[in-house]
C-alpha cells in the first residue's frame, strides 16, 4: 500500500516536472556581423566580470568592417569563494581541462545570444583556458574554423587555440606566479618552462609586453593582472590585435540546426554539478575567511588538515613561491573533496537556487566527472617532480594511464609512456624482457628564422615557414615535431621545415622517442608571426625638387616604409630591392605606426626616422618594381614594371593648377603613394598620386608626404567641413559645422603662386548675401571658421566660391558684386562655385 | 500492529490531501515568483529616460540631506528612476552638453537598477543588458576609451556612494550570468 502512495507522490512530481516549460526556440545565425565572447578570469569582486566586458565595449568600435560588433559576456563564475579557481589555474596550467560544468553553462547560456557566424573568443586570465576549450567545442559543433578566432589577455595557458595572438605583461604577478609554480628551474626567469604532461608541452606563454606597474601593484597578489590594468596599459595593442583577429574571420554557407552552434546537452552529470555548486558556493561564502586564508597561504591550510599539500619551494629568495600551489589529492582540503563528493552519492535537489533560469533536477544520478586534478609538487632541488595522484581516474582520458614526470632545466622533461608516434617508424615489437621505461634524452630546438626576429628577445617573424634543427639526443630513435602541443609529424632526421599559422603565436618543440615509445620533449620555442609588419608606403621616384624644368638625373629620390604592426620592428634583416637587385640594406628599428624615409641624399625630410643611402637612381622613364625583403622572403612590393605604362602613379614635374594673372606657374614632382595600409601593393589600383595638400594639412610638401600619413586624394577644388570625409558636393545636402577647409589647387602654385580668395554665400550665385569671405593667401588649403548664420533654415541654398585674386584690378569687389547681385560678369574664369543645400 | 494499521487507514487520506495542498501551494508560489520576475524584467527593459529628464523640465528639488542616503533606493521625487542626488550632480557637471548629460543620466538610471530591481538571474540579466546599452550610448559619443571609462566610473561612484549601497550592489552581482547585447537603439534620447 505504501508503495502505491509513493507512486502517487512521484506521479505528482513527474506531472510537476512535465508542467515546467522547456525552451524549444529556434535561433538564426547571420553571416554578417561579429560576436566577441569575452570570458573572464579569476574574480576579485563580483561585478568584475561585467565591468571587464563593459571596458572592452568602451575600447572597441561599434562596428567593424561596417558590420555590427556584439560583445557578449561568457561568465566564468568563481566557485567555493574563488579558491577553486586558483587551484584550477594551476591545474589547468598543466594542460588539464577546464570545469566542464562551467564550460557547458557558458555555451548553453550563450547559445541564444550568439547571432553571428563570425565569433572571436577573448579570454582573460583563467578565461583563456575556457576560450581554448570553447574553440574546440564550437568547431566540433557547427562553427566553421574560418569563422572563429581566439585571443588571450594575461594568459596562464600554454597556447592560444586557432593560432591566435595573446598579450601578457612582464609585470603580471599572477601569471608570473603560475610560471613559478610550474617548475623550480623557472623561478623569476619567466623563460620557457621545462616539462611535459604525457608528452604534451605545458607552459604558460611568456610575457610579450611590459605594462608599467599600476598603483598598488606591489601590495596586491593580482598586481598587473586585472583586465582594467591591461586595458589601461595596453589598450591600443589589445584593440589592434582584436581588429587583426576579426579581419581574418570569414563567414561560410555552413548551416547549423538551430543558432550558430549546437549547444551542449544537459546530462545528469551536469545537473549533479549544478546541484553541488548550488550548495557548496553559499557554504563557501560563509566560511570565506578560511578560503581567503587558503588563497593567501596554502601551506597554512595544508598543515591545518595535516596531510599532503607539500608546497613548492619555487622562490629562491625565501618567500612563499605562490598562492597557486596544488595539493595532494589525498588531502581533505575543501575544494578537492567537494568535487569528489559529486561522485559519491545523491545530492539534494537544488531548491536553494529558485531564481535559476534552469530548474534543478528532481532526481540526480551521479556519474564520473572531469574533476580538477590536484598535484603535489615536491621540492627536490634541483630536480623537482610532479607526482601524480593515486588514481588515473583523476585525470582526463587524454592524460590517464601513466602519469607524468617533471625535470627542471637544463635536462628538461621525460615521459615514460608517451603517445605513440603518428607515423614512421613503426612501434617496437613487444619484448619479453622488462619493459624499457627510461625516456631518451631531450634535445634542443633551434629555429633559424628566430635569429632574425623582428624585435629583440622574442621570436617574431613575418613568414609562416620555419626551418627547425636540433641535436641528436641520446637513446632517441626518432623525433616528433610538436606544434601547439600537437604532434605534427615524425622523422629520423635532425632538421625539418614546418608551416605555422599566419598572424598567430605558436609553440614549437621536438619530442625524442625511443623504440619503446618513451619520449622526452624539448623546451618550447614560442614563435609569433606577423604577415606584413612593414609596407612600402610612398615613393618619391620623381624626386623632391620643385623647379620649372626636369633636372637630369632627378635628384633627391626617396622611398617611405611604414610600420603597420603594433610592435617596434628591428630593420636589420630587411632590404629594399629594385627589379630583383638589392637597393638599400635597412638598419635600426622603427616604432609601431612610424614611417621610415630612405633618402638618396641628405635632404631634410620631415619625420624622425630616416636612412640616407645613395642608392642607384630609380628609373623615371619606366617603372621599377620595388620590393621589401626580410631575409630572403618578399614581404611587400609595388606592381610589376609593366603593370602600367610608367610608374602607376606619381609624376615628374607637373604644373599645379593654372593662373589668370601674371604670377609664375608652379611645378612640382609628385610622389606615388599607397591608398591604404591593407591594399595589395602589387596591384596598380592600390596606388595614387599625392594630392599636394600635405604641406598645408599636417605634414609634407607639394611633392609628397615623406615621414607622415599619405594624402587624402583631395580634389583640385573643394571645401570640406570639418574633416576630409565631409566634402561639399555640388547640389547635395551639406552641413558646414566645425569650421571649413578651402582647397584651391586649381589655382597655380604654392608659395610662389597666385593669391586666392574664398567665401561662404547664402542663396544662389547672383542672388545671395555674403556670410564670410576670406583671403586664402597662397595656400593650396586653408582652414577657416566658416559656419552658417544662426538663423539658417534646413533646405536653404548656400554656396562656396573660390577664385584667383590677381595682383591687379579689383577681383574681390567684382566677384562680390557678381556673386551676390549678378552685377557684371566674373572678372576672369579661374574660379569655382559649389552650390549646396543646408541640412543640419 | 493492527491498531497502527487502523490508524494509518484513518490518517492516510488527510495526509494525501495535505500533500496535494502543499504541492499546489508550492506551484502557485512558484508561479507568483515567476510573474513577479517577469514583470520586473519587462519594467527594466522598457524603462527609458525622456527628453524632459535631459532638458531639466523634470528636474527634482534638492533632496533632504538627512534622508538622501538613509535608504538603499534613496530619494527619487520625480520618479524617473534616477536618484535625485545623482541626477542633480549630473546636471551640475554637464550643464551645457546635452548629449553627454543624456548619456550620463541613462547610465546612472541603469546603474541604479542593481540597487533596486535585481533579485534573481533574469532581473540581473535584464539590468546588465540595460547597462550595456547605456555604455554603447556613451561609446556613440566618441569620447575615447579613457574619457568614457572615467565617465562611467564617476557615475558608478555617484550611484554606489555608501557602504550599504556598495553591499547591495555587490550582492546583486551574485546573479551574474552569461549574456549578450540588448537589441535596439542604444541611446534613449537621440541627440
Amino acid at each position: 500500500m505504501t508503495y502505491k502512495y509513493n507512486k502517487i507522490f512521484f506521479s505528482f512530481a513527474l506531472v510537476a516536472a512535465i508542467l515546467i516549460p522547456t525552451q524549444a526556440s529556434s535561433y538564426t545565425c547571420s553571416q554578417a556581423g561579429y560576436s566577441i565572447i569575452f570570458v573572464n578570469g579569476i574574480l576579485t569582486s563580483l561585478p568584475e566580470a561585467q565591468n571587464s566586458q563593459l571596458l572592452l565595449k568602451q575600447a572597441l568600435p561599434l562596428k567593424y568592417d561596417s558590420q555590427n560588433l556584439n560583445i557578449l559576456l561568457g561568465y566564468n563564475p568563481s566557485h567555493l569563494g574563488g579558491a577553486a579557481d586558483l587551484l584550477q589555474s594551476v591545474g589547468q596550467a598543466f594542460s588539464n581541462p577546464v570545469s566542464e560544468h562551467d564550460l557547458k553553462t557558458i555555451l548553453m547560456q550563450l547559445h541564444s545570444e550568439v547571432s553571428t557566424q563570425k565569433i572571436l573568443l577573448v579570454g582573460h586570465s583563467q578565461g583563456a583556458f575556457y576560450v581554448n576549450e570553447m574553440y574546440k567545442y564550437l568547431v566540433e559543433n557547427g562553427v566553421p574554423k574560418q569563422s572563429i578566432g581566439v585571443y588571450h589577455i594575461g594568459t596562464p595557458a600554454s597556447f592560444v587555440a586557432a593560432g591566435g595572438q595573446y598579450v601578457t605583461s612582464k609585470n603580471d604577478k599572477l601569471i608570473n606566479w603560475v610560471r613559478d609554480s610550474e617548475v623550480n628551474g623557472n623561478v623569476r626567469t619567466y623563460a620557457n618552462s621545462h616539462y611535459t604532461v604525457e608528452g604534451v608541452i605545458a607552459s604558460a606563454l611568456r610575457a610579450n609586453i611590459e605594462i608599467p606597474p599600476e598603483a598598488g601593484h606591489a601590495e596586491s597578489d593580482y598586481g598587473g593582472h586585472k583586465f582594467g590594468v591591461y586595458m589601461d596599459g595596453a589598450g591600443d595593442r589589445i584593440v589592434s590585435d582584436i581588429r587583426s583577429a576579426l579581419s581574418r574571420l570569414k563567414s561560410s554557407d555552413t548551416l547549423v540546426e538551430s543558432g550558430c552552434y549546437n549547444p551542449p546537452i544537459k546530462d545528469a552529470g551536469y545537473k549533479l554539478q549544478a546541484a553541488v555548486f548550488s550548495i557548496a558556493d553559499p557554504l563557501a561564502e560563509t566560511i570565506g575567511e578560511v578560503f581567503s586564508a587558503m588563497k593567501k597561504d596554502v601551506s597554512k591550510l595544508a598543515s591545518m588538515f595535516g596531510k599532503g599539500g607539500t608546497i613548492a619551494q619555487g622562490s629562491s629568495n625565501g618567500q612563499l613561491a605562490s598562492p597557486l600551489v596544488a595539493l595532494n589529492p589525498e588531502s581533505s582540503v575543501a575544494p578537492a573533496t567537494s568535487q569528489q563528493t559529486q561522485a559519491t552519492g545523491n545530492v539534494a535537489p537544488a531548491s536553494s537556487q529558485p531564481d535559476s533560469q534552469e530548474p534543478s533536477p528532481a532526481v540526480i544520478i551521479p556519474e564520473p566527472q572531469n574533476t580538477v586534478p590536484v598535484f603535489e609538487i615536491i621540492p627536490v632541488a634541483p630536480t623537482p617532480q610532479i607526482v601524480p595522484g593515486p588514481s588515473s581516474a583523476e585525470y582526463s582520458p587524454g592524460f590517464g594511464g601513466g602519469g607524468f614526470a617533471l625535470n627542471s632545466a637544463p635536462t628538461t622533461s621525460g615521459s615514460s609512456s608517451g603517445a605513440p608516434p603518428a607515423s614512421d617508424p613503426a612501434p617496437s615489437t613487444p619484448d619479453p624482457t622488462p619493459a624499457d621505461t627510461t625516456p631518451p634524452a631531450t634535445t634542443t630546438l633551434a629555429i633559424a628564422e628566430c635569429s632574425l626576429s623582428l624585435f629583440g628577445g622574442d621570436c617574431v617573424i613575418p613568414v609562416t615557414t620555419v626551418s627547425l634543427s636540433w641535436a641528436s639526443a641520446a637513446e632517441a630513435d626518432y623525433y616528433g615535431i610538436m606544434l601547439d602541443g600537437t604532434l605534427q609529424s615524425t622523422t629520423t632526421a635532425t632538421a625539418a621545415t614546418l608551416t605555422i599559422p599566419a598572424s598567430a603565436t605558436s609553440t614549437i618543440a621536438i619530442t625524442s622517442y625511443d623504440a619503446a615509445g618513451n619520449s622526452a620533449t624539448s623546451d618550447n620555442v614560442i614563435v609569433s608571426t606577423i604577415s606584413k609588419p612593414l609596407i612600402i608606403n610612398e615613393i618619391g621616384w620623381a624626386g623632391a625638387l620643385t623647379a620649372a624644368l626636369d633636372p637630369s638625373p632627378i635628384p633627391d629620390q626617396w622611398i617611405e616604409i611604414k610600420n603597420i604592426s603594433s610592435y617596434d620592428i628591428v630593420l636589420d634583416n630587411f632590404d629594399l630591392y629594385a627589379n630583383g637587385s638589392q637597393l638599400v640594406d635597412l638598419s635600426g628599428s622603427l616604432p609601431a605606426g612610424a614611417y621610415l624615409v630612405v633618402q638618396q641624399t641628405g635632404t631634410p625630410f620631415s619625420g624622425a626616422h630616416k636612412i640616407t643611402s645613395p642608392f642607384t637612381s630609380l628609373s623615371t622613364s619606366a617603372a621599377d618594381r620595388l620590393s621589401l625583403v626580410w631575409s630572403t622572403a618578399e614581404i611587400d612590393s609595388t606592381p610589376l614594371a609593366d603593370a602600367c605604362p610608367s610608374w602607376c602613379a606619381g609624376s615628374t614635374l607637373k604644373k599645379l593648377g593654372s593662373t589668370a594673372g601674371t604670377a609664375s606657374d608652379q611645378y612640382s614632382p609628385l610622389s606615388m603613394e599607397r591608398i591604404s595600409d591593407t591594399s595589395d601593393g602589387s596591384l596598380a589600383a592600390s596606388w595614387q598620386t599625392t594630392d599636394s595638400y600635405g604641406a598645408y594639412l599636417g605634414g609634407g610638401s607639394l611633392w609628397g608626404t615623406p615621414g607622415s600619413a599619405n594624402s587624402f586624394n583631395l580634389p583640385e577644388a573643394g571645401v570640406y567641413c570639418p574633416g576630409p570625409n565631409n566634402l561639399a558636393v555640388a547640389n547635395q545636402n551639406f552641413n558646414p559645422s566645425g569650421g571649413c577647409t578651402y582647397l584651391s589647387k586649381f589655382i597655380s602654385g604654392g608659395f610662389f603662386g597666385s593669391n586666392r580668395y574664398g567665401g561662404l554665400y547664402r542663396g544662389i550665385v547672383s542672388s545671395s548675401t555674403e556670410v564670410m569671405v576670406h583671403s586664402l593667401g597662397k595656400s593650396l588649403a586653408t582652414v577657416t571658421t566658416d559656419e552658417v548664420p544662426a538663423d539658417a533654415v534646413a533646405g536653404e541654398d548656400y554656396f562656396f566660391a573660390i577664385w584667383e585674386n590677381r595682383n591687379f584690378g579689383n577681383d574681390v569687389a567684382n566677384f562680390s558684386a557678381y556673386l551676390t547681385a549678378g552685377t557684371g560678369s566674373p572678372p576672369h574664369g579661374n574660379y569655382i562655385t559649389i552650390p549646396w543645400i543646408y541640412s543640419p | 500492529m493492527s491498531a497502527v494499521k487502523t490508524a494509518w487507514r484513518v490518517i492516510r487520506w488527510p495526509l494525501l490531501i495535505l500533500a496535494v495542498l502543499l504541492i499546489v501551494w508550492i506551484l502557485s508560489a512558484l508561479a507568483r515568483y515567476l510573474d513577479q520576475s517577469s514583470e520586473t524584467v519587462t519594467a527594466i527593459q522598457t524603462q527609458k529616460i525622456t527628453a524632459a529628464d535631459v532638458d531639466g523640465a523634470n528636474l527634482p528639488p534638492e533632496p533632504d540631506p538627512t534622508i538622501v542616503d538613509a535608504t538603499i533606493e534613496g530619494v527619487d521625487a520625480n520618479k524617473n528612476g534616477i536618484r535625485d542626488d545623482v541626477e542633480l550632480a549630473i546636471f551640475k557637471k554637464y550643464p551645457d552638453d546635452r548629449a553627454l548629460r543624456a548619456a550620463a543620466l541613462q547610465y546612472a538610471k541603469a546603474e541604479q537598477l542593481f540597487l533596486t530591481n535585481v533579485f534573481n538571474t533574469p532581473t540581473w540579466k535584464a539590468s546588465a543588458e540595460t547597462l550595456g546599452r547605456a555604455v554603447t550610448c556613451i561609446v556613440e559619443l566618441e569620447l575615447g576609451y579613457k574619457s568614457a571609462t572615467d565617465l562611467t566610473s564617476q557615475i558608478r561612484h555617484l550611484v554606489v556612494n555608501t557602504d550599504d549601497r556598495s553591499e547591495v550592489y555587490e550582492s546583486a552581482f551574485k546573479f551574474t550570468t552569461s549574456h549578450g547585447d540588448a537589441a535596439g537603439i542604444a541611446c534613449d534620447i537621440q541627440i
